[in-house]
C-alpha cells in the first residue's frame, strides 16, 4: 500500500512541477506575481484597537462613515453579507477589536430574509479571495480554498483560457460596436433646487444637528429611484434567494453575533438604515412590518440597545440623498452617520469628545 | 460528493487505508459505514430513505423462503413497492403536470421545485427487483446476512450510476474476505484516473460548447448544429463510460469486481447492435426482467413490435420525467422493431459493408440523441430542421470557418482544445479496439510509463474546468 502511494505521491508531484512552469509563464504574460497565502489564521492583536465597528451588508457599506467619528474604527461589511458572515468577519478580527467597542450590526430590510449563500456562489468565493481565514469560513470549499489560494498553479491553464475568452469577445465586442452602435444620449440630470439660507455670519460658526443639515440641503426629486424600486422588489421577493423560509435560520444568526458580541465584552448597537420612501411605498408597510419589524420582536436581542432610524420622513423623500433606491450617496451616508453620532451621544455610547460633526 | 470531486478523493483517501488496515471481518461494516456516509453528503434525510428501503427489501427477500406457496403475490408487492417508491419521487411531478396540462378529471400532488430525488433511486430500484424477481426464479438464494445485503442495496462506488448490478454477481463476492492486492488496487487506481481523465479533459470540455449551443438555439443553425451533435455523442458516451470507469476502479481498489457497461457502443453495425454494446447491465436488466417475460420474439412479428416499443418506451421514461426521453426511447424502440422485422421477413441484417453500417449507426444514433439532450421536443425539432440548412455551403471553407467561429466565439483556443480532445477521444476507442491501455504500457519502460502517468494528472488537472460538472447519468 505504501508504495502505492509513493508512486501516486511521484506522479502528483511530477503533474505539479510540469503545472508550476504552465503558471510561470502564465503570471509572465499577465504581468502578475504569485501571490503567497495570506490570512490562514485571525489576525493578530495590534497595540491600538478598534473603538467601534460596523458589521452589515451594502446598506451599511453606504449607509454609514467613520469620517466624524474621533476614534479608530473599522468597517467590516460587505455587499450581500449575512448575520452568518458579519460574525465571521468579527472573529476573523476579534484580538483587534478594543474591550467595550461599539459594534453596530446592521438590520436591513432584507436581512430576516436572506438566504444563506450556496456553495457555489460567488460571495463564498469572495471570502477565499484572501481575505478570511479557512478556519473560520462556514461551509468551506477545501478544494476550491487549497486550488484558489495555495496551489493556483493547478488552475493556470484554466486562468489563461478564460483569460483570452474574454479579450477575444472584447474584441468581437469591439468590431462589432464601431460599425453598428450609435453613441447613446446620456440623460439630462434632475436640477437641484437649493433651500434658502439666511446669510448671517452666526450661520456659518453654529453647529447643524443632523435634522437642520438634512432640512439645509438641497432636493431633488426622488424620480430618478423608480427603475431601482422595480428591481429590488423583484429582487426581495425572488424565491429561493429571498423568503420567510429563512426567518427562523437568520434569527438563530443574529442571536449567536449578539452573544459573540457580549461575551467579547464588546456594545453591540443595532441599527436599521433607512431605505427611500419610495421603495417603503413600493414594498408596502405590510412588508416592513412581516419582514422587520415583527422578525425583531420574535428575536432575543440580550438587552441590546436597537436604533431604528427608519421613521426619518425628511431623509427617506429626498432624493439627493440616494444614489439609488436601497443605499444612501455621499450627502446621505454624511447625515445618516450625523443621525447615529447624536443617538449614540444620547444613549451614552460615546463622549462628546468623539464627536466630530461637532465644529 | 461526485466521483470527480476533491471530497470524495479525500474520502476514498482514507477509506482505502482504513479498509485494508482494518482486520478481514470488519470490511464489508466499514464499506456499508461509508456508503451511507457517501449518501449522507447528498443528503443527510436521505439516508433514513435508504435504510428504510433496505430493511422493507431485505424482509421482501427472505419472505421469498418463509412464504413459497404465496411467492407470486410476495414478488408483486416487492416490485410494486418498489417501483410506488420510484414513481412517487421521481414522477409525480411530471404525471402531475402532464395531467394537469390534458385536462384530466383528477390530479395528483407535486413537490416543490427545489426538491432533490434520492441518490440512486433508479439505479438500486432495478438492481432490487432484478434480485427479486431472481428469488422468485429460484436462480439462487436470499441473502440472510444483513450487512451483504444492506451492502448490496447501497454500496456507494456503482449507486450513484451503475452499474445495475446482479445479485449472483456482487453478493458472492461480499461472501468471502478480500486480502490486498497490489496489482488488483494498482489496475483499479489506473481505471480509476482513467476515468477522471475522460470526464474532466473529454466530456467536460464538449460539454461547453454543447451546453453553450443548447441555451441558445435560435442563433445557430447549419454546420454550427451538425458539430454540436457530434460533439453531444461523444460527450455523453465519455461522460458515462468515464463513470463507470471511475465505479469499477474504486470497487477494484476494495477488492470488488463490477460488471462492464460499455463495448465500444460507436462501433455498432446497427441500433440493435448498439444496445448489445451500450450500458450493457440496464440493457440486459431490461432484456431479463421486461422483454423476455412479454414473449419477446417468440409470440410473433406483432409481439415483437409492442414487446420491443413496450420496452424502449419505459427505458426512455427510466433515464428522465420528460417527454423527450419517452420519445428518444420510441425512437429506438422503432428502429430496433424495423430492423428486427427486416431481419426476420428479410432473413439477413442490413444489406451493405460494415463501414457503412456503422456511419448508418452513428448517424441515426446521433439523431436519436439530439432529442434526449434537448431541453424539450421543439428545441429537438428546431436542431433536426435546421441542422442541413445551407447544405451546399458545408463544402466551402468560408462557410466552415464563419460556423466554427459562431460556435467557438472566434476563440481559436477553445476551437483547437474541443477538436483535440474530440479526436482524442476517437483515437482512444480505436485503441481499445486492438489492444488495452495497460497492456500498451505494460510493454513500455518504467520512465515512459510514469511520463505517461504524469502528463494524464497534469492534463486533467489543467485542462478541467473550474466548476465541478456533474455526471450526466447521475441525474436519472
Amino acid at each position: 500500500m505504501f508504495k502505492i502511494f509513493a508512486k501516486v505521491f511521484v506522479i502528483f508531484c511530477g503533474a505539479a512541477i510540469l503545472s508550476i512552469i504552465v503558471n510561470y509563464f502564465y503570471l509572465r504574460a499577465n504581468h502578475l506575481t504569485y501571490q503567497w497565502p495570506r490570512n490562514i489564521f485571525p489576525k493578530p492583536p495590534i497595540s491600538r484597537k478598534y473603538q467601534i465597528v460596523k458589521v452589515g451588508n451594502s446598506h451599511a457599506d453606504d449607509g454609514v462613515t467613520f469620517d466624524h467619528f474621533k476614534m479608530r474604527s473599522l468597517s467590516l461589511s460587505g455587499a450581500g453579507q449575512t448575520w452568518q458572515y458579519d460574525l465571521v468577519k468579527l472573529k476573523m478580527y476579534a484580538n483587534q477589536i478594543d474591550d467595550n467597542a461599539i459594534i453596530l450590526i446592521d438590520i436591513s430590510q432584507l436581512s430576516f430574509s436572506q438566504g444563506k449563500p450556496r456553495p457555489t456562489d460567488s460571495l463564498t468565493f469572495k471570502y477565499y479571495d484572501g481575505a478570511i481565514s479557512p478556519f473560520l469560513i462556514p461551509n468551506l470549499q477545501v478544494g476550491n480554498y487549497l486550488e484558489s489560494t495555495v496551489f493556483p498553479f493547478v488552475r493556470a491553464t484554466y486562468l489563461w483560457r478564460q483569460d483570452y475568452a474574454k479579450q477575444v469577445e472584447q474584441q468581437a465586442l469591439n468590431s462589432f460596436a464601431t460599425t453598428n452602435w450609435a453613441p447613446i444620449k446620456k440623460p439630462i440630470p434632475e436640477p437641484l433646487i437649493p433651500t434658502p439660507v439666511t446669510q448671517n455670519p452666526t450661520n456659518l460658526t453654529k453647529n447643524l444637528s443632523a435634522q437642520q443639515e438634512i432640512a439645509a440641503s438641497p432636493y431633488q426629486s426622488d424620480a430618478k429611484l423608480q427603475d431601482s424600486v422595480i428591481f429590488i422588489i423583484n429582487k426581495w421577493h425572488t424565491p429561493g434567494d429571498f423568503g420567510p423560509e429563512f426567518f427562523a435560520a437568520n434569527r438563530t444568526d443574529l442571536e449567536n453575533l449578539i452573544e459573540y458580541c457580549q461575551a467579547h465584552h464588546w456594545r453591540p448597537v443595532l441599527m436599521t438604515i433607512p431605505i427611500s420612501q419610495r421603495l417603503t411605498d413600493g414594498l408596502g408597510q405590510d412588508y416592513l412590518t412581516t419582514y422587520v419589524t415583527t422578525q425583531i420582536k420574535k428575536t432575543n436581542l440580550h438587552g441590546s440597545v436597537y436604533l431604528d432610524f427608519s421613521d426619518q420622513t425628511a431623509l427617506r423623500s429626498n432624493g439627493y440623498f440616494w444614489s439609488d433606491s436601497d443605499h444612501l450617496s455621499d450627502p446621505g451616508r454624511h447625515v445618516f452617520s450625523h443621525l447615529l453620532m447624536e443617538q449614540l451621544l444620547a444613549k451614552g455610547f460615546l463622549t462628546p469628545a468623539q464627536n466630530g460633526f461637532a465644529h | 460528493m461526485i466521483l470527480n470531486s476533491f471530497s470524495f478523493l479525500a474520502f476514498l483517501t482514507v477509506l482505502l487505508i482504513v479498509y485494508w488496515k482494518l482486520p478481514k471481518k470488519f470490511q464489508l461494516s466499514l464499506l456499508l459505514l461509508a456508503s451511507y456516509v457517501f449518501y449522507a453528503a447528498y443528503k443527510l434525510d436521505y439516508v433514513v430513505i435508504m435504510v428504510a428501503a433496505t430493511l422493507i427489501n431485505f424482509l421482501f427477500s427472505l419472505s421469498f423462503e418463509k412464504f413459497k406457496r404465496h411467492i407470486k403475490p410476495v414478488l408483486f408487492l416487492a416490485i410494486v413497492a418498489n417501483i410506488g417508491a420510484l414513481f412517487a419521487f421521481k414522477y409525480l411531478n411530471f404525471f402531475s403536470t402532464t395531467f394537469t396540462q390534458l385536462h384530466l378529471p383528477f390530479t395528483l400532488p407535486t413537490y416543490p421545485a427545489n426538491y432533490l430525488i434520492p441518490l440512486g433511486i433508479s439505479f438500486y430500484t432495478l438492481q432490487i427487483i432484478g434480485y427479486h424477481i431472481d428469488l422468485y426464479r429460484h436462480k439462487y438464494k436470499a441473502e440472510k446476512r444483513l450487512i451483504n445485503f444492506a451492502l448490496f442495496h447501497s454500496l456507494f462506488a456503482n449507486i450513484s450510476a451503475g452499474p445495475i448490478e446482479r445479485g449472483d454477481h456482487l453478493l458472492p463476492q461480499f461472501a468471502k474476505p478480500h486480502s490486498f492486492d497490489a496489482a488488483q488496487v494498482t489496475d483499479g487506481l489506473k481505471l480509476f484516473a482513467y476515468g477522471l481523465f475522460k470526464k474532466m479533459v473529454i466530456a467536460d470540455n464538449l460539454a461547453l460548447v454543447v451546453d453553450r449551443v443548447f441555451a441558445t438555439l435560435p442563433e445557430f443553425k447549419g454546420l454550427s448544429l451538425v458539430l454540436v451533435i457530434i460533439f453531444y455523442s461523444w460527450q455523453i458516451y465519455m461522460d458515462f463510460s468515464s463513470y463507470t470507469d471511475m465505479a469499477r476502479g474504486v470497487a477494484k481498489m476494495l477488492g470488488i469486481d463490477l460488471l462492464e457497461n460499455f463495448n465500444f457502443p460507436y462501433f455498432s453495425t446497427s441500433i440493435s447492435d448498439f444496445w448489445r454494446r451500450w450500458h450493457l447491465s440496464f440493457s440486459s436488466w431490461l432484456r431479463d426482467y421486461v422483454y423476455i417475460p412479454l414473449g419477446g420474439n417468440r409470440k410473433g412479428a406483432i409481439r415483437l413490435v409492442v414487446n420491443t416499443l413496450i420496452v424502449f418506451t419505459l427505458s426512455g421514461l427510466w433515464h428522465g420525467a420528460a417527454w423527450t426521453f419517452v420519445v428518444w426511447g420510441i425512437l429506438h424502440g422503432l428502429a430496433i422493431s424495423i430492423e428486427r422485422l427486416g431481419k426476420r421477413f428479410l432473413g439477413k441484417t442490413l444489406p451493405m459493408p460494415k463501414i457503412l453500417q456503422n456511419i448508418y449507426a452513428y448517424i441515426t444514433l446521433s439523431i436519436f440523441w439530439v432529442v434526449f439532450r434537448a431541453n424539450n421536443l421543439p428545441d429537438a425539432l428546431y436542431i433536426l430542421k435546421n441542422a442541413t440548412i445551407g447544405l451546399k455551403n458545408f463544402a466551402s471553407p468560408s462557410y466552415v470557418w464563419a460556423s466554427l467561429n459562431q460556435l467557438f466565439v472566434f476563440n481559436r483556443v477553445e476551437m483547437a482544445i474541443t477538436f483535440a480532445v474530440l479526436l482524442l477521444a476517437v483515437l482512444l476507442e480505436f485503441i481499445r479496439t486492438k489492444t488495452t491501455l495497460a497492456t500498451l504500457l505494460a510493454k513500455q519502460p518504467p520512465v515512459v510509463r510514469f511520463a505517461f502517468y504524469i502528463v494524464l494528472v497534469f492534463l486533467t488537472l489543467q485542462l478541467r474546468n473550474s466548476d465541478i460538472k456533474q455526471f450526466i447519468y447521475t441525474r436519472f
